[in-house]
């Protein structure tokens, strides 16, 4: 059995930054001016978009890993609003399925650009850049550091050094996530820039895994 | 019998509770959500099912001689009515089925001792319940109850009812959710929506809480034309009563039906205590109101304790959008287990103090009983007392304190708890960011839970809403929404449960993690090991544990259809896709050839698409037997009624009439009584008693003359 890469996964004839995916301005069916790219607000007519377009097509948004929250927000619920299969029910089947699918995407999109770990890693993605599975290189001191403090958490520290390093796991994965805004907030634009943008993220999950076991 | 009013294009769907103790069903209108209640305005039908031979059931009628003898359906009765004579029938009364649906013999090994019916396995993994050798699957029992309630809707709205939105526990896993759909389907109901429980309670809370033009019915504008007339009025009130008015009338009806409990219940279980002065819990908390429905976000959680399961959701509420940020629970925690956590009490002090072992059936259902009512008391009152009398003098007598039941029932709450920090931690909150607490189920009426809610969220738990009725509501509110697609309302579920596949080794690869917004998707590409392989099998899981062992098996789904390659070389995508009812659709394509693959699937548990398909039939054609059946009595009642009234005017009055006539009036007596026994044709019967009536007119005028005589 094979596993490959789930829906996120770049298409692979994409590299570079991809322009955004051309949105009819105007809506064929009520010739409304369009607020979103997959479906008119106006006459709720939807627009399947193309299975490549990225999260950031689907709500209309420029690719770049900064980008306004509360916007993202307001486009999700908007699309939701068009897309959910609540507002389908009774209408012929293909058109069910084609609510179900879009919601589904539009679900995803959100989870993952609402997210800024997976943002970063989504943005690195759509740039060329390798999946965890491709490059799973970390910084050495972070592995020394990471082995040393597991060993002593597994050798039983007390309740006070347990809290005291949980404040110090605490306060590298802030300043970690800092760095990978840092980092992701320009498009990695060569491969240096991505392969620190990698590191980082596969630095963070050392981090995230060890305030889970605290 | 009202007949249903012929189907129109926009019918309407009911909200459907299906409960493990208590099913409700609902609807809404431009007023808002009404729970259709019964005569003495109790909507609560209990989830209680007697079987009884078509023979021997009161008033059911002999099968007719056209009709295979086997093939006559027992007669069921659900509601109240089976609830009364449980103890007297244990055998063939089926209560909390909820808790077997879905599952397999193994997942319910602990419920089986406090069971008084039997159960098995069927022919696969699932479970059937054995009434005098017939075996019923859960979903059948299931359906019985969803026709009771879809026969109520269909009365009170006196138009035929077909679609519904059923609630089920929000951690129903997918095995559970099918089963309830497949239940639905036997009962000839279309389920538009499985919404879940917590969900349905968190819509009835945010909307029931708006008053004014922002209430219930107020939608965006599809028109400018039909805008006024879907606005409720501002003075409307968004529910059919206020909620202490609901509670009070829930309590009367308790009082009114506790003596034909105690008829039934001998030897009886006593339970008499002074009448404790605490007030009304639904009256000690005020509602509590948004203080800006528009603002950003308001977290709510709803803890819903019911009869069997136990459910958490922890929603965002912003505007009109319910949001579900994380949902916890057990499917096998409830009203049921604090009840067995007595009658264990009750079993070990009885062997203990008499050396009796009381665990017949008859013996399990009166302790079910008993138990219920102790911790129902004990939710108002200090103590309740219990006693047993065993026979031969022997009789058990204990107080059982509200301490001691507390002392019981904790674990179990504790639980319950641990599922709320679970999902608060899922949700990425802490307690104190919980704005509000919603009730539902009839168990957190329990003092104890409620000062244990109060404890963790740091809160007073909001309890204006009826607990027993709130999930109800909501699933019509929902129904109304989904009947009239207001876009301004917006509901967005998680599934509960993690969902995964087998992988080798026998660990368990996560593809769609839990607590993600519904519909989603994932996809995972598969390849073969051996050349020319043409069909793989996939082992489908739904949660939290790494191995594979430790997850629920949701089935095996085989692709078949595979092109001959060499190992390795074919690509086949396969979809798993969760829909808005938290349902698994799988679906798969060999990407080299770019077709569909064909997909055999073969489910762990639960019936087949034959097999619910074949029971929909069944119910339908049983459905109209009972029909027939029910004509034949109203019939038979109309000839024995019209026969004897006959005889009487001829004794008095017949001296006026002529011999012959007497004669003949005589003769048509006896061949009506004939036929009423011997037809097999109802019209028939019918006919000939309109022809009787006509024919015995003047005898029945001639009666009437005489009786206005002074």
């Amino acid at each position: 059995m094979m596993r490959a890469a789930c829906d996120s996964a770049p298409d692979p004839t994409m590299s570079g930054p991809q322009p955004r995916a051309t949105l009819p301005l105007k809506c064929h069916a009520c010739d409304r001016p369009m607020e979103l790219p997959i479906a008119c607000t106006g006459c709720h007519q939807l627009y399947a978009p193309a299975p490549q377009a990225t999260h950031f097509d689907l709500f209309g948004l420029p690719p770049s890993y900064t980008l306004d929250e509360s916007e993202l927000r307001r486009r999700f619920l908007a699309a939701s609003r068009e897309t959910h299969p609540d507002r389908f029910v009774g209408r012929p089947d293909d058109t069910v399925r084609t609510s179900l699918e879009l919601s589904a995407r539009v679900n995803r999109a959100y989870e993952v650009l609402s997210n800024p770990l997976l943002r970063a890693e989504y943005v690195l993605e759509l740039s060329g850049g390798k999946s965890a599975a491709e490059d799973k290189s970390v910084p050495q001191d972070v592995l020394t550091w990471a082995l040393m403090t597991r060993e002593e958490l597994e050798e039983g520290a007390g309740a006070d050094r347990r809290a005291a390093i949980g404040a110090d796991v605490r306060q590298r994965y802030d300043a970690q996530a800092a760095r990978i805004a840092e980092l992701a907030r320009s498009m990695p634009g060569d491969d240096a820039a991505r392969r620190s943008l990698r590191a980082a993220l596969n630095t963070i999950k050392y981090y995230a895994s060890l305030l889970r076991e605290i | 019998m009202i007949q249903p009013a012929p189907a129109t294009g926009d019918d309407i769907i009911v909200g459907i509770d299906l409960g493990t103790t208590f099913s409700l069903v609902a609807y809404a209108d431009e007023r808002g959500p009404h729970v259709i209640r019964d005569e003495n305005g109790d909507g609560r039908v209990p989830s209680v099912i007697a079987f009884s031979a078509a023979h021997d059931a009161p008033g059911a009628a002999q099968p007719t001689a056209g009709q295979r003898q086997d093939a006559a359906p027992p007669h069921v009765t659900v509601g109240w009515q089976a609830r009364a004579h449980a103890v007297e029938n244990p055998r063939a009364t089926v209560y909390s089925v909820k808790r077997l649906i879905g599952k397999g013999l193994d997942d319910i090994r602990g419920d089986l001792p406090f069971l008084s019916y039997a159960v098995g396995s069927n022919d696969r993994a699932g479970v059937a319940v054995d009434i005098d050798g017939r075996r019923y699957t859960p979903e059948q029992i299931s359906a019985s109850i969803l026709v009771a309630l879809r026969e109520r809707a269909g009365r009170h709205l006196a138009r035929a009812v077909r679609r519904a939105v059923i609630t089920v526990p929000a951690y129903f896993d997918d095995a559970q959710r099918q089963a309830t759909r497949d239940a639905a389907e036997i009962a000839g109901l279309e389920v538009v929506r499985i919404i879940n429980e917590p969900t349905a309670a968190a819509l009835a809370y945010g909307i029931g809480l708006r008053g004014g033009p922002r209430s219930y019915g107020a939608t965006e504008p599809r028109s400018h034309e039909d805008e006024g007339e879907r606005r409720a009025g501002p003075n409307e009130p968004p529910f059919d009563s206020n909620p202490v008015a609901r509670r009070s009338s829930h309590d009367a009806t308790a009082a009114r039906r506790a003596p034909a409990e105690q008829r039934v219940s001998l030897p009886l279980p006593h339970c008499h205590e002074p009448k404790a002065a605490g007030a009304d819990p639904a009256v000690e908390s005020p509602p509590l109101r948004h203080s800006n429905p528009d603002s950003a976000g308001e977290i709510v959680a709803v803890y819903d304790l019911g009869g069997g399961t136990f459910d958490v959701s922890i929603l965002r509420l912003e505007g009109d959008v319910f949001q579900v940020l994380s949902t916890a629970g057990d499917t096998h925690l409830g009203g049921d287990d604090l009840d067995h956590e007595i009658i264990t009490l009750v079993q070990r002090e009885v062997r203990a103090q008499f050396d009796v072992a009381i665990e017949s059936p008859a013996t399990r259902q009166l302790l079910r009983t008993l138990s219920e009512n102790v911790k129902v008391r004990l939710s108002d009152q200090p103590t309740a007392a219990i006693e047993i009398d065993l026979g031969r003098g022997r009789v058990y007598r204990r107080t059982l304190t509200r301490d001691e039941f507390e002392q019981l029932a904790s674990p179990l709450i504790e639980r319950t708890i641990d599922a709320c920090r679970r999902a608060l931690a899922d949700a990425k909150l802490a307690p104190g960011d919980v704005a509000e607490v919603v009730l539902a189920g009839g168990s957190t009426r329990m003092p104890l839970v409620r000062r244990r809610v109060q404890e963790l969220f740091g809160r007073t738990p909001y309890t204006a809403l009826n607990p027993d009725e709130v999930v109800a509501i909501g699933a019509a509110i929902q129904a109304s929404v989904l009947a009239g697609g207001r876009r301004d309302m917006l509901l967005l579920d998680v599934t509960p449960l993690s969902l995964g596949i087998e992988t080798m080794g026998g660990a368990m690869g996560k593809l769609i993690l839990r607590n993600t917004t519904i519909p989603c998707r994932a996809t995972e590409m598969f390849t073969t090991f051996v050349d020319g392989q043409t069909a793989i099998k996939i082992h489908v899981l739904q949660g939290e544990r790494e191995l594979a062992a430790d997850c629920r098996s949701l089935g095996e789904f085989e692709l078949r259809g595979i092109p001959p390659m060499p190992a390795g070389l074919p690509k086949i995508e396969v979809e798993f896709l969760i829909d808005a009812n938290g349902i698994l659709n799988v679906s798969a394509r060999e990407q080299r050839s770019g077709q569909q693959a064909g997909i055999q699937i073969i489910p762990s548990h639960g019936l087949t698409r034959d097999e619910v398909r074949r029971m929909a039939d069944e119910s339908l054609r049983f459905a109209r037997q009972d029909i027939a059946a029910h004509r034949r009595i109203d019939l038979a009642n109309q000839v024995a009624f019209d026969t004897h009234k006959t005889e009487q005017m001829l004794a008095r009055v017949g001296d006026r009439l002529d011999a012959n006539e007497r004669r003949r009036i005589e003769r048509d007596i006896a061949a009506l009584r004939a036929l009423a026994e011997s037809v097999t044709d109802l019209d028939e019967l019918h006919a000939a008693l309109d022809r009787f009536g006509k024919s015995t007119l003047r005898l029945a005028e001639l009666g009437i003359a005489e009786a206005l005589k002074p």
